[in-house]
């Protein structure tokens, strides 16, 4: 959540891990807009191994898969609004220990809406399938409307939020049965 | 482009003549095609004076969202820069996504003279009568954060409040986040559109609707008005516009340069509800809390202190203030 000092990637940052888990969710994110499966990085004296689904090769010191790495992310809170006591600790949220599974999460702190308009139809039911560029909601922040893409190809699993319900930072919002 | 260098050509001659065969030569046409030119500016409202031996005078210019109206003096870098307009179309953000897909540059302005389905946030219709206000959407590709980006709205919440206050001296206030107000009515309704990649932010489409000449009917929460019905007098939409896109391009920069920051110091001077101001929050699902105004936090968030003495920041919602 945007709540300065709170932002959970920003605790888990230069604790006991010489990684910080912001620069690991960026390189997140370049593996999956490259749609790559497995990335090794050797620097410092450090061997970092991402992968998606089964482990292609052995011999690395550190494994870090990125569904459970984004699970870490949200917060335990998903509160309305957000109240100005601090934040608990971050939980591990929503079992996904699937690789298979991948979570759509809240980029910012806002409300979630299921659908464009009160009497539309929803962006995406459970069930649907989706590619990386399906809309799949919207989340509003101070009349800023922010849509929110699959950014992956599979099935709707489960859907995690309620319509108009407050969510924040890092939340997960779906699951996604990926597919090929 | 004959017609819009036909139209600079007599702006620089202000009161002069300047005659069929100078502005042959210089656009490089013939004396009728200059005679078909000035046929079509007067039919787009244009008033020229066709004069034997002295050629053309442009007496008027129409108070119309021309694109060549709205450049002409707007003396900005970005906002503006370029200009589509439309008589008629579904909604200005629309035509902006599109733009703005396609690659058109940070400041693309659209405007329309109607919308046919013009909306609000969580596509609440909202219509405005043709010709008399203004509707218009910007196309930004700012520099930040998912953090950082709402606080948007409130920079243009502060310019279009400037702008509307240079141009007519009423006192505009703001409620959080983004509509203005003038005498407790609704002036102005902004809706920000965002679109992304992965972590990226891709563009902001900036959509901005001001009841100039006229406020628009149906059901609203908050009483609409327009400038005009306020002054008492009819109120012309170009100038407004060109100050209200130099306010935008001011904070714009500004806050590129300096950090959004500079918006937070600006709150306190235009919010309709000041630290202490009882207030309703209407957040979706239709809760309603009840509680006190205590300003907005470093993010743009609406701080309420709730009755239990705790205070709540909240990043949606639809206040309403207390009478």
């Amino acid at each position: 959540m945007a709540i300065q000092g709170e932002k959970p990637n920003k605790r888990e940052a230069g604790g006991a891990t010489p990684v910080n888990l912001k620069s690991l969710k960026k390189i997140v994110t370049i593996m999956n807009r490259a749609q790559l499966t497995e990335l090794n990085i050797e620097q410092d004296g450090i061997k970092i191994l991402l992968r998606k689904g089964p482990l292609a090769s052995e011999g690395v010191q550190t494994v870090v898969n990125s569904a459970p790495m984004m699970q870490m992310a949200a917060p335990s809170m998903p509160v309305a609004g957000v109240s100005a006591a601090p934040v608990a600790a971050v939980a591990p949220a929503v079992p996904a220990e699937d690789a298979n599974l991948y979570t759509i999460t809240s980029p910012m702190v806002g409300t979630f809406y299921r659908s464009p308009a009160p009497d539309a139809a929803p962006y995406a039911s459970e069930g649907a399938v989706v590619d990386q560029n399906t809309v799949v909601c919207i989340i509003e922040a101070m009349k800023l409307m922010n849509e929110i893409k699959a950014e992956v190809r599979g099935v709707i699993k489960k859907i995690l939020v309620d319509n108009a319900q407050a969510v924040e930072f890092g939340q997960p919002l779906f699951l996604v049965e990926k597919k090929g | 482009m004959i017609t819009g260098d036909l139209l600079e050509f007599l702006r620089e001659q202000e009161s002069r003549f300047i005659s069929g065969e100078e502005l042959s030569n210089r656009l490089g046409v013939s004396r009728t095609a200059i005679w078909k030119h000035i046929h079509q500016l007067e039919e787009s409202g244009y008033r020229i004076a066709a004069v034997p031996h002295l050629g053309y005078r442009l007496l008027e210019s129409p108070d119309l969202l021309l694109p060549d109206e709205i450049r002409a003096g707007l003396k900005t870098r970005l906002m503006g820069q370029r200009v589509v307009c439309f008589k008629e179309t579904t909604s200005t953000n629309d035509r902006a996504l599109e733009l703005a897909q396609s690659g058109s540059p940070e400041g693309t302005l659209v405007a329309a003279e109607s919308q046919s389905q013009g909306r609000g946030r969580y596509q609440r219709s909202w219509l405005s009568k043709s010709h008399a206000n203004l509707l218009f959407s910007l196309v930004l590709r700012p520099p930040w954060t998912f953090d950082q980006i709402p606080m948007i709205t409130l920079l243009l919440a502060v310019a279009v409040a400037r702008g509307v206050h240079e141009h007519t001296g009423l006192t505009t206030r703001i409620k959080w986040p983004n509509d203005i107000l003038v005498e407790g009515g609704k002036v102005c309704g902004i809706l920000t559109e965002m679109r992304t990649q992965a972590d990226l932010i891709n563009f902001v489409i900036c959509g901005i609707g001001i009841n100039v000449n006229t406020a628009p009917a149906g059901p609203m929460k908050t009483r609409a008005v327009s400038l005009a019905g306020i002054l008492g007098k009819p109120v012309t939409r170009l100038p407004l516009l060109q100050k209200i896109l130099r306010e935008i391009e001011h904070w714009y920069l500004e806050a590129r340069e300096k950090g959004l920051n500079i918006i937070l110091e600006q709150w306190p001077l235009l919010s309709c509800t000041p630290p202490g101001t009882p207030l309703i929050l209407e957040i979706m699902g239709g809760e309603r809390i009840e509680g006190v105004a205590m300003g907005i936090d470093e993010t743009g968030a609406l701080l309420v202190r709730l009755e239990s003495g705790i205070t709540r920041r909240f990043a949606s919602g639809e206040v309403q203030v207390q009478v």
